[in-house]
């Protein structure tokens, strides 16, 4: 515990069991027709080895949120701090996942997760056998030489989760990583990522739209509204793990995503009309 | 070698039809009874070049030579300039505004000027070349780099990529495609240069070879120098493609692959 500093600090709260701490942040982002505030007095904490989901709509702010704990945008007012240090620049400890697999397209799957290695000098041997452990945990043994083009949507975020761990980061974000994906290859992913998931027990924030897959994967599921943004739920999942695709079938993950939906419709966002925009299932 | 082949089989109908215009214009010649001082007939212009191939090969080599050392001086000046422009903002605002003015003044009309300077030799044509050369490639250096992907960037950031590794590992790699396209403008332009810087005045050259042929009316002559000519622009042009595939070879897949699936598709 240092004593430096008492901004962000509230009583009554365990600091040392916080990896992520947010704290009244908010975002404006100017532009020529006005501001618009993206985020509003937002405010939560995340323990450690958590997988904890933000689900909300599109447009929601909860990219920027992200960003904002990344240390790639900076709050406009409130505060982040990741493991009890404020965040004011990029954090090149966590891994970052995106929604767009951002693989370089004339590097191989080895040379884009190996990018990671060169931007910290890792020791290049050790980097490549864990590259190569890891690329065959996510199952592209064999596909490590080939170009991104030649991977499939589903096989490059894989090689940009690859990337994002080679450092074996403690804390993971995830920014719609599968968002871009097919629905089947998208339960696939989520499976393959749980699994992964179990070995290290990182924290994970994830950041979805898709509530089946929040309630799949997390132990905690923070909904957020739209315009401005906030979190309007906070729910535990207690779901058995390890987690198969058939807990999706019972009577309490229903309830999860009912009471979720519930929430979101009481913010205006799931209308049950006739010619309604619905995209969950 | 299958890369010909296959370079083959794609451009034929074109070649057949290079041909076939070649036999047209044959024909036409002889039918009509076309002066020879007129328009030759492509057999006359073949011959005119067989009877003495190293004299025009003499003269190749020396425009040759001014457009390669144009060019590679083109890009010397047209590189760092182009990165400059992107990377620094004090350059933008100070010195950019005066090339991109610059170019506003036809740059042929100021070659004159170069001979005065630097003479007939070979150095006048290298300096014409470049600096009709260079601002293409600049162009195509600032166009790359404008056009990094922003997600890519900020991807960078996250793994804690720092400029200059940003700048060799991102940002230059995704200029590159761009950068080529103004390096193969550039390089047609550094032969239009040395030509001109010949016509203005040289002792050697296919530029100032077509200055005396055409004063003289020996049109075979001017025809023929004109084949050797494109022969030079084509094998230059086709020099910066070759580079740019063996420099870019994701980017060459991508695009065959672009293709055969509109063959399949066809």
């Amino acid at each position: 515990m240092t004593g430096d500093s008492l901004v962000g600090e509230r009583v009554g709260q365990p600091r040392s069991a916080d990896a992520i701490r947010v704290a009244g942040v908010s975002r404006t982002f100017t532009t020529k027709t006005g501001s618009v505030r993206a985020l509003d007095e937002v405010d939560f904490d995340l323990g450690e080895h958590q997988f904890v989901s933000l689900l909300g709509p599109s447009g929601c702010g909860k990219s920027t949120l992200l960003r904002i704990v990344a240390g790639l945008d900076k709050p406009s007012s409130g505060s982040v701090h990741i493991q009890d240090r404020p965040v004011s620049k990029p954090q090149t400890q966590l891994g970052v996942v995106f929604q767009n697999p951002l693989l370089l397209e004339w590097r191989t799957a080895m040379k884009n997760v190996l990018l990671q290695a060169e931007a910290r000098k890792m020791d290049r041997a050790e980097a490549e056998r864990r590259a190569m452990n890891l690329l065959s945990q996510v199952g592209l043994e064999g596909s490590e030489e080939k170009l991104p083009h030649q991977l499939s949507g589903g096989m490059q975020q894989r090689v940009a989760i690859c990337r994002a761990l080679l450092h074996d980061p403690e804390i993971i974000l995830m920014d719609e990583p599968f968002g871009a994906l097919d629905a089947l290859t998208r339960d696939q992913m989520g499976v393959d990522l749980l699994r992964l998931w179990e070995r290290g027990k990182k924290t994970v924030f994830f950041v979805t739209h898709s509530i089946a897959e929040a309630v799949f994967l997390s132990d905690r599921v923070l909904v957020m509204t739209p315009a401005p943004g906030r979190i309007s739920l906070d729910l535990s999942i207690d779901l058995p793990r390890p987690r198969r695709l058939r807990v999706r079938d019972s009577r309490e993950f229903s309830m999860y995503v009912r009471e979720i939906r519930s929430v979101l419709e009481a913010s205006g966002v799931l209308v049950e009309d006739p010619d309604d925009a619905e995209e969950e299932s | 070698m299958n890369s010909f082949v296959t370079g083959l089989k794609r451009s034929w109908p074109a070649l057949v039809t290079v041909v076939l215009l070649i036999l047209l214009w044959e024909a036409w010649v002889r039918i009509f009874d076309v002066p020879t001082f007129l328009v030759p007939a492509p057999s006359s212009v073949f011959a005119e070049i067989w009877s003495r191939p190293a004299f025009f090969w003499e003269h190749l080599v020396f425009t040759a030579t001014e457009t390669g050392l144009g060019f590679l001086l083109a890009i010397l000046i047209g590189f760092p300039l182009g990165i400059l422009v992107v990377e620094s903002k004090l350059f933008v605002r100070t010195v950019y505004p005066l090339i991109v003015a610059s170019q506003a003044v036809p740059k042929l009309a100021v070659a004159p000027l170069f001979l005065v300077w630097f003479g007939l030799g070979l150095e006048s044509k290298v300096l014409i070349a470049a600096l009709i050369a260079f601002f293409p490639i600049l162009i195509g250096v600032v166009v790359g780099l404008q056009s990094v992907d922003r997600g890519s960037l900020l991807m960078g950031q996250s793994i804690g990529l720092g400029r200059l590794g940003t700048f060799t590992k991102i940002r230059m790699p995704f200029a590159l495609p761009s950068a080529f396209g103004g390096l193969k403008v550039g390089m047609t332009l550094a032969v239009v240069g040395a030509v001109v810087g010949e016509f203005l005045g040289s002792t050697k050259g296919l530029g100032s070879l077509l200055v005396i042929a055409a004063g003289t009316l020996n049109t075979p002559l001017v025809f023929a120098t004109l084949v050797v000519l494109s022969v030079l622009g084509v094998v230059a042009y086709w020099l910066i493609e070759l580079i740019e595939r063996w420099t870019l070879p994701w980017h060459e897949e991508t695009e065959t692959g672009g293709t055969q699936q509109l063959e399949v598709a066809a």
